[in-house]
């Protein structure tokens, strides 16, 4: 259980994935570099001295866990995986990228397919995020049952697993592609900057800075971000 | 053959290294007055609940006994002690002085490691309300931390009428109050800047609740904030908190002790000063406690009241992430007493054995009938320094082996 301890870094976890590239771009563009994450890429951790940072990445997913243990300071994270999850950490900043939202989507040939009725049967909602679809599927006072899967959700209900599903679209390409169409948007979703909650106490001259840097860039740049 | 998630079998060592960090924990206490006291380890829910906000409501484990009653295993130790205190002991002089030492239980499964039962170390302070009893427990505290072998900690002090005071004064509606309240409880300042972009909020005071839990330092964020506060709720915490710090420098403790306006704690009952210790190795608080003034009346008695517990599972592991030696017991010399099997030299095995402990060291008997080489791989692999042969036609002496070496020496065992 030992770590290396060092209280000068600032610790920084990046989650792979997607949103691993616009995530180095912000920070080149505020100024660490990271040589194109190329280095990075290889390696699991990774520093820049000159302004004391050190670079980890993580699943997208466990990237909020890190943060909570306070093995890293700032975290990356897509705001799905914080609303399916809930982690005791600072929710510090929107960063604008990793644009998308959580939809609920139904077959395009179904009839009636405002009123979530299922000819008397109850309803059967597959999806990545269990907790997102039921917490939404209560505030509407509908009576459904959850099939959590892993991944291609949108095949569910081209075989029959489920009725609907409840997942993440940023293009609407793999919906179109497997005939499913958006019935309901639940939530728009983009990537967060999040924080330790001790570490936003122990270092917050240098999160603080960082944060009004990165606060300063969306702000003149919204536009481009988006398309990150 | 599992044991139910999230809790733990402890092994010799880690039993060790417990009872260590638990003895020289309960020291400190003692030699501050304080007594311990034990409670049950469950009780009726309705009595638990009552110290207990909506989240731990949810977290508390509970079961029916065979009347039908709910029972809950207790999730703090707190309430318990205000129980006892306030039902069994209304003619007792004041102020008591408890301390405790115990495990709680809790689903606490969004938490680090979702662990659901950990030892709490703590005191109590009841009937009391006074700064230098928020400052005496405070600085029990750094004491605790400090003899338990931690050097980098501190310990943030705050006040739970500060967040009250802007809240109370903030000019919205009730339901939009509520929403500000609970996105800082959930840490989630980007919904929390939203909602007050939204609202008619001075912005001095906007800019203050963005940066609460920032404000840390010395004397100089009181007078940061009193430039900014206006209401009187939040003016009197601020005054309340420089007493104590003050009491604190008294104390000569003003090294481990910072003022943090944005603690919030996790409980409902705080009505005054509130504190939590944090160190640079873990990523969450290792302690944490504060005034509650009325809790005990709950219970039917007025008992003003003051106390902190500490995580020792999160201690252990602060302390081991700073030093990984700080836990380490400087064992007696163990021995493995063998003898040739008659009943002279068991005899002569058990004189001998008594002997050694009277000495002070570990001795532990053969008891089936191994050859040599087995026993000294057996030695070899539990730790054990010397292996004791007694032989025949040698009246006071045995044979000492060093397990590592193989040495070979005659002791006389008298």
């Amino acid at each position: 259980m030992s770590r290396e301890i060092n209280t000068n870094y600032l610790v920084i976890a990046l989650p792979s994935g997607k949103l691993f590239k616009p995530s180095i771009r912000l920070f080149e563009k505020v100024g660490i570099d990271l040589k194109g994450g190329k280095e990075i890429n290889r390696k699991l951790a990774f520093f820049d001295q000159e302004e004391e940072v050190k670079f980890v990445i993580t699943r997208p997913k466990d990237n909020p866990t890190y943060i909570e243990c306070g093995v890293a300071d700032i975290g990356i994270v897509g705001e799905d995986v914080l609303l399916e999850e809930k982690k005791d950490v600072y929710k510090l900043l929107d960063l604008k990228f990793g644009k998308c939202k959580m939809v609920v989507a139904a077959p395009k040939e179904r009839e009636q397919k405002k009123y979530y009725k299922n000819n008397g049967h109850r309803l059967k909602i597959a999806t990545k995020y269990p907790r997102i679809a039921a917490d939404y599927f209560k505030k509407k006072g509908i009576y459904v049952e959850l099939i959590k899967l892993y991944g291609s959700v949108e095949l569910a209900p081209q075989v029959g697993l489920a009725d609907m599903i409840v997942d993440i679209v940023s293009t609407g390409r793999t919906l179109e592609e497997n005939k499913l169409e958006i019935i309901n948007e639940i939530i728009p979703l983009s990537a967060q900057l999040i924080v330790n909650r001790i570490s936003y106490k122990t270092k917050h001259k240098r999160i603080t800075r960082l944060l009004q840097d990165i606060k300063k860039f969306i702000s003149l740049e919204s536009d481009k971000i988006a398309e990150w | 053959m599992n044991i139910p998630e999230g809790l733990n079998d402890l092994f010799p060592e880690e039993v060790l290294k417990r009872r260590l960090l638990e003895n020289k924990i309960s020291q400190v206490f003692k030699e501050w007055g304080y007594q311990e006291i034990i409670t049950p380890t469950f009780e009726f829910y309705d009595m638990l609940a009552r110290g207990a906000g909506s989240i731990m409501k949810k977290e508390m484990i509970k079961f029916f006994d065979r009347e039908g009653n709910i029972i809950a295993l207790r999730p703090e130790m707190t309430t318990p002690l205000a129980r006892v205190t306030s039902t069994k002991m209304q003619q007792e002089p004041k102020p008591l002085r408890f301390y405790y030492m115990g495990n709680v239980f809790r689903y606490d499964d969004f938490k680090v490691g979702g662990q659901r039962e950990f030892c709490q170390a703590g005191v109590e302070l009841i009937g009391v309300n006074s700064k230098k009893a928020d400052a005496e427990v405070i600085a029990l505290a750094v004491e605790c931390l400090k003899n338990s072998g931690l050097k980098n900690f501190f310990i943030d002090i705050g006040h739970i009428n500060f967040f009250n005071g802007i809240m109370q004064s903030i000019k919205a509606e009730e339901k939009r109050k509520l929403e500000i309240k609970e996105a800082i409880l959930n840490k989630d300042f980007v919904l929390l800047e939203k909602i007050l972009s939204f609202s008619d909020i001075k912005d001095k005071e906007k800019e203050l609740i963005l940066k609460m839990p920032t404000l840390r330092g010395r004397e100089e964020v009181l007078e940061e904030a009193e430039n900014i506060i206006f209401n009187k709720l939040s003016l009197s915490a601020l005054k309340e908190i420089k007493k104590v710090y003050n009491l604190l420098r008294d104390y000569g403790l003003e090294e481990y002790v910072l003022i943090d306006l944005g603690i919030i704690r996790d409980f409902d009952y705080y009505t005054g000063i509130i504190f939590e210790g944090y160190t640079d190795y873990l990523g969450f608080p290792i302690c944490g406690g504060g005034r509650y003034d009325k809790l005990c009346s709950k219970f039917g008695e007025n008992l003003p009241s003051t106390g902190f517990a500490a995580g020792l599972e999160r201690l252990i592991m602060a302390l081991e992430r700073e030093n990984i030696n700080s836990l380490d017991l400087k064992k007696p010399d163990q021995y493995l007493v063998c003898y040739q099997n008659n009943k002279d030299n068991f005899r002569k095995a058990l004189k001998s054995a008594k002997n050694l402990r009277k000495k002070g060291l570990i001795v532990e008997l053969e008891v089936g009938k191994r050859e040599f080489a087995e026993v000294l791989n057996y030695a070899r692999s539990k730790g054990i320094k010397y292996i004791v042969i007694v032989v025949d036609n040698q009246p006071n002496k045995i044979k000492r082996i060093e397990v590592t070496s193989g040495k070979e020496e005659m002791i006389t065992y008298e």
